[in-house]
Order: structure tokens, then C-alpha cells, then sequence
């Protein structure tokens, strides 16, 4: 029998490893159903309600997952060039949290395109929030800036 | 990481594909001007697909044909031979002909045209399609396995290896064999007396401690000493920020404060945790440092804990220091990276070789590139200065010219930890940030009260005489010293109790 090493993988870095405490999902999950509710009832519409809650939460977390870079931890600057996305899970990509990331705005446009007639929302708007999204998540796009935006 | 490239490569490769792909994006969900009649008019209140399949079927069938794209290409010749007779031939024609071409064109590929997304979309169900694909990526990404980073996989040990090893494994002695010359052949001190010591029952004059103006242990600071003992016990019992702070820490801080001409000061309780705790709370990741070759451990402990960008200047040579200055400079300049803070460390005496460090020079320097100046005075305290201040004294600057000034109470004060003076900012941030203050048991109450006693006893007349005659004192060892030719330790040695038995009397 060969003797394996079970290597460890502990995130140490304070910033994103609250991700994996338990019900992080529940809530996000949470926190999107009810803000759709709230909207459906300020709009009246159902349907329609759906693509605003896709285009705020597009919003939303490409501001705090590929804007905001660094964190809270008084760690001498170790992550203060790396956005939220990149440091997730100790900069490995294809983890559930990145997977649950990926997949919500993809799920929340097919939910306000599929929630009402074509012509009633913005279609394009929808596909152009959706599509920035998934390019800003692909691991071919990490650390990477365009134009020295966010460089520093 | 996958994807991590450097250079301007990248960048072009994907702001051209970016835009792209936006032109792309827009045209595709760009409303047809005239939104298509039958789809128009099938349209019921919550879905516009799906219900026409009686038009849909005779356009599916038309659509994939040949017929369609012959018909199509057909049409846009034709509208560029129209144009061209139009223009009467010649280049007017071709002029026209072009126009009406690419006019043609646009009319089967932009809005409301049958080459349009839009078209594809509301006619064959194009919507499910779209979907079904998202749904396929969907379940792809949910399915794909997680990545597990290659470098950490390790190849598991084989019996053979396993066997290998523990016949090659030979244990170590617990107690490693030393080499007779690096034994050290201690002498057993039965006491102190005042200046003197009497190690293996011979009296010896001490050389040994750091005891610069004979301070410590004098019977006004070890009565102190025992009275602080008899109130407050030996031991502080808890960090200052959790009941470790008590009013002596407070008094000798203020009373340091008065001493230096500063607003505050801050205690540490171990000395070479001072400077080590400061350099990285005022220096991180982005900051340059530039410190002396000779500075020493707690220094290098502090740059390297701060993970600044660490620059090692020739021992008291300004040139060099200029030249990294400048360098830093137009490295900032080039990368066009965003203000950081740049720290210049330095000792007042060097521990390592007793030379002092040129502070006036040093300042004018700081001033003109913009440096923060940090100075460890643990050996020019009580030693250096007309009132005792240390090496900025000497210098002729004033308190407020050097940011942050510190050092140990070992020396000169007979005590121990170490402190720092400096603006209400310097350290009133220290209080949070020096990890030394924060994360230890605070000075024991009765070396505060020691200090208290020293800095007392430095500031009157009396402390005046100890620091004249220590300078005296380091004058005439000096002079003496400058003869002596270093090759015979035995010679030096002879020479060097002759030089003493000179000083003392």
C-alpha cells in the first residue's frame, strides 16, 4: 500500500474565505428571490421584474467582485492588487463558489428573457450585462487589466 | 495561474475582440425599424413565439435552402449592375454600383433583414435554441469537476523508497559535538560592584554591559525599584489594550515625551521589538525603504516583516543613498504607479561598528525627495547630544525634522523595553498597528518606574557630569586605541589594560 499525503488546503485569507461558512449560499440565493419579490410588487409585473433584478445584481457584483480589490485584513497589502473574483478560494478557479458565480447571472437572463415578451425589456442590455459578466469570470482573464484600469 | 501574462500583447488581443464583440452584440439585438408584420400580428399578451407555426412552416423550408442564398446573392448583384447603369458606366458607375451594393447588403444583414439575428430569433423559435444552449452551459459548468492546483500534488512514497530511507536514516547526537575552539569558557561573575565586576574571585573592571552612564542599579533606582515592587507586584499581567496598562507606563511615557521635545511616546516591552514593530506598521507591500548595510537585526527583521520593497545603502556613503533615491523615482515614474511611502532607517550609533550616522546630510537628502526619516537612537541615547536627546540632538535638528525616533531603555536608561517618540499621529497609529505593543504583556511596572528614575536622574546636573565624563571616557579609549596594530590579539589585549588602568585613574 502506498503511503499518500493528504495535503492541506486552508484559505488563510480573510478577505473571501467567509464564502465557504455554511448557509453563504442560502443567503445570496436569499437575498436575489427577494429582491425580486420586492421588485414584482413595486412594478406589478412579474415578468419584467426579473430583468431588473438581473440588471442591479449585474451591477452589483461586477462592482464588488471585479471592482473592489483587496479586503479588511491588516495583512501589510498582500491582496491589494487582486480583485474579490481573484482571490476567491485561494485563486483557484473551478470551485463551487466560482461555479454558483458563474452560473447566476446566466440563470437570472434566462429568467428575464424567458420572463416576458421580447419587446417589453431590453433585450440587449440583458445579453450585453450577461456576456460582460461571464468574460470578467473566465480564468483566462485573471489579473489580467485592460487599458491599466484598476492596475492599482 | 492560467491567464496570467504580462505585456501589452494581451491587452490589444482583447480590446479589439472586446469591441468586437460589443459591434456584434448590437447588431444582433438591434429592433427591426419596421418590426415584422407577421410576427406582429401573432403576438399575444405575454408570448410572441411559438403560436404562427402555419407561417413558420413555409419559411423553414425556404430559409436552409440554396435557393435563398442564390436568391440573396442575387439580389445584391443586381442592385450593383442597376447602380452601375444608373452611374452611365465608368467610374461614376462603379461609384453608384458600390452603393447600391452595399446598401443591398444591409438590407439582408441589418435590422428587419432576413440574414438578421432578429429574424432568426422570432421565426424559428430562435429563443429555445438560445436558451437550450444556455442550459447546456449551464449543466456543463455545474458538471466540470473542480481544478485542483497541479504544483501542490505530491507522488506518494513506494515500499521500496520507504525501505530506502529508514536504512539510510542515521540518527543525530541530542547534544551535537562543538569544535574545542568554539567552546566558550565562561567566567563565573560572583558580583557587581559599582563599575566593576569580580569574575572567577579576580576584580575586573566591566566592558561587559551597555551600562553607558552607570544608571542601573544605582541604590536611588533600586529603592524605586522596590518600592514598585511592594505596590504593584513584578509582572503587568496583560497586553496595554486588555488591564495591562498601568499609570507608571502613562507617567514615563509622558515624561519620555517632555525629554524629546515631542508630542508622545509610546513603550514597548522588549527591545528588539520596537523597531521591529514599527517599520511594518508604517510600511507595507507598496512602500520602498532604504536602510544602512550596517542597521541591524531588528532592523532587517522589521524591513523584511513589513514586505516593503527593501533597499540596502552603502554604510554612511549619502552618494549611494541619492543614487536609489533616483532610482526609485523613475521606477515610480516609468510604471506610473500610484504614490507609496519611501522610509529611510537608519541608527544613530551603529551597534555593529560605533561609527555614527551623518543625520544633517541625511535630512537635507529626505527633504529633497520627499523620504521619511526613521532614526534608532538605542546607542546614542543618554550618549550623544548636549541634554542627552541622542543623535538628532548632535546633529543640530529638531525633533519635529525626524519622523519617527526610537530605541532601546537598556542602554543609557538601565532599564528594559524599548520606546518611541514622535507626532501624536506617529504614535497614537503605533497604539493599533506596532504589533509588539499590541500583542505583548506590557513592561513589568517596576523597569517603568527604573526608567522614570534614569530620565529623572539624566535631566538633572548630575546626569549632565555621567554624560561628560562618558564622552571623556570614549575620547581617551579612542585615542589610546588608535595605536594599537592589530596583529596580535595577546598584544591587543596587554595593551588594552594598560589603555583601561589609564582611563580609570
Amino acid at each position: 500500500m502506498a503511503h499518500k499525503r493528504t495535503p492541506s488546503y486552508v484559505n488563510l485569507n480573510k478577505n473571501t474565505n467567509w464564502l465557504s461558512t455554511p448557509a453563504v449560499w442560502a443567503w445570496y440565493l436569499g437575498t436575489v428571490f427577494l429582491s425580486w419579490l420586492v421588485i414584482s410588487a413595486i412594478l406589478d409585473d412579474a415578468g419584467l421584474a426579473w430583468t431588473y433584478v438581473h440588471l442591479v445584481h449585474g451591477v452589483v457584483t461586477y462592482y464588488l467582485l471585479h471592482y473592489c480589490k483587496g479586503g479588511v485584513e491588516e495583512d501589510q497589502g498582500k491582496y491589494d492588487l487582486l480583485t474579490f473574483w481573484e482571490q476567491v478560494d485561494s485563486q483557484v478557479y473551478g470551485t463551487r463558489n466560482r461555479k454558483l458565480f458563474t452560473l447566476m447571472p446566466v440563470a437570472l437572463f434566462v429568467l428575464a428573457t424567458h420572463g416576458t415578451d421580447f419587446r417589453k425589456q431590453p433585450l440587449g442590455l440583458n445579453l450585453v450585462v450577461v456576456l460582460v459578466l461571464l468574460i470578467a469570470k473566465l480564468p483566462a482573464l485573471h489579473k489580467v487589466r485592460f487599458f491599466g484600469i484598476n492596475k492599482y | 495561474m492560467k491567464g496570467q501574462r504580462s505585456g501589452p500583447w494581451v491587452v490589444d488581443a482583447s480590446a479589439t475582440s472586446g469591441a468586437l464583440l460589443v459591434l456584434l452584440m448590437l447588431w444582433a439585438v438591434a429592433a427591426p425599424a419596421h418590426a415584422s408584420a407577421p410576427a406582429a400580428e401573432s403576438a399575444t399578451p405575454t408570448r410572441s413565439m411559438g403560436t404562427d407555426s402555419s407561417t413558420q412552416t413555409d419559411e423553414s423550408e425556404d430559409y436552409f435552402h440554396w435557393q435563398t442564398v442564390k436568391d440573396l446573392v442575387g439580389s445584391v448583384v443586381a442592385a450593383a449592375v442597376g447602380g452601375w447603369r444608373e452611374g452611365n458606366g465608368g467610374w461614376r458607375g462603379l461609384e453608384v454600383g458600390f452603393i447600391r451594393g452595399v446598401q443591398e447588403i444591409w438590407v439582408i444583414f441589418g435590422p428587419g433583414g432576413k440574414l438578421h439575428p432578429a429574424y432568426f430569433l422570432e421565426h424559428f423559435h430562435g429563443h429555445i435554441m438560445v436558451e437550450g444552449v444556455l442550459l447546456l452551459i449551464i449543466a456543463y459548468l455545474f458538471l466540470q469537476s473542480t481544478f485542483k492546483p497541479k504544483p501542490h500534488r505530491e507522488e506518494p512514497l513506494t515500499d521500496k523508497e520507504i525501505t530506502q530511507l529508514c536504512k539510510e536514516w542515521q540518527p543525530e547526537p541530542l547534544v551535537p559535538q562543538v569544535p574545542e575552539d568554539d567552546k566558550v569558557h565562561s567566567r563565573i561573575i560572583s558580583s557587581y560592584e559599582d563599575k566593576y565586576v569580580v569574575a572567577d574571585g579576580k576584580r575586573a573592571l566591566n566592558l561587559l554591559s551597555h551600562n553607558f552612564l552607570n544608571l542601573a542599579n544605582t541604590p536611588e533606582m533600586l529603592a524605586v525599584a522596590s518600592t514598585t515592587v511592594q505596590k504593584y507586584g513584578v509582572g503587568s499581567c496583560g497586553p496595554r489594550g486588555f488591564y495591562g496598562t498601568i499609570d507608571v507606563h502613562l507617567k514615563l511615557e509622558e515624561e519620555l515625551a517632555q525629554f524629546m521635545g515631542t508630542d508622545e511616546a509610546i513603550i514597548y516591552s522588549y527591545d528588539i521589538a520596537t523597531v521591529s514593530s514599527i517599520i511594518p506598521a508604517f510600511a507595507n507591500r507598496k512602500d520602498v525603504l532604504i536602510i544602512d548595510e550596517c542597521c541591524g537585526y531588528p532592523i532587517q527583521q522589521g524591513a523584511t516583516l513589513s514586505r516593503a520593497a527593501v533597499h540596502v545603502c552603502k554604510h554612511n556613503d549619502m552618494a549611494d543613498m541619492e543614487r536609489i533615491m533616483i532610482m526609485v523615482e523613475e521606477e515610480a515614474k516609468k510604471e506610473k504607479r500610484p504614490l507609496n511611502r519611501r522610509i529611510v532607517i537608519v541608527e544613530g550609533i551603529y551597534a555593529s561598528n560605533g561609527n555614527l550616522s551623518p543625520l544633517d546630510k541625511m535630512y537635507e537628502l529626505k527633504e529633497k525627495y520627499k523620504y521619511r526619516l526613521v532614526v534608532e537612537e538605542s546607542m546614542s541615547f543618554g550618549v550623544l547630544g548636549e541634554n542627552g536627546r541622542g543623535a538628532v540632538e548632535h546633529w543640530g535638528l529638531k525633533p519635529s525634522d525626524v519622523e519617527v525616533v526610537c530605541g532601546s531603555m537598556g542602554n543609557a536608561l538601565g532599564s528594559v523595553g524599548g520606546w518611541c517618540v514622535g507626532t501624536t499621529e506617529i504614535v497614537e497609529h503605533q497604539r493599533l498597528s506596532g504589533s509588539g505593543y499590541c500583542f505583548s504583556a506590557s513592561l513589568p511596572p517596576y523597569l517603568a518606574t527604573s526608567a522614570s528614575q534614569s530620565l529623572c536622574a539624566m535631566s538633572q546636573p548630575e546626569g549632565k557630569a555621567r554624560m561628560a565624563q562618558l564622552r571623556k571616557n570614549a575620547a581617551s579609549m579612542r585615542k589610546m586605541l588608535a595605536n594599537i596594530p592589530d596583529e596580535d590579539i595577546k598584544m591587543v589585549e596587554h595593551a588594552l589594560n594598560k589603555a583601561v588602568q589609564q582611563v580609570i585613574q
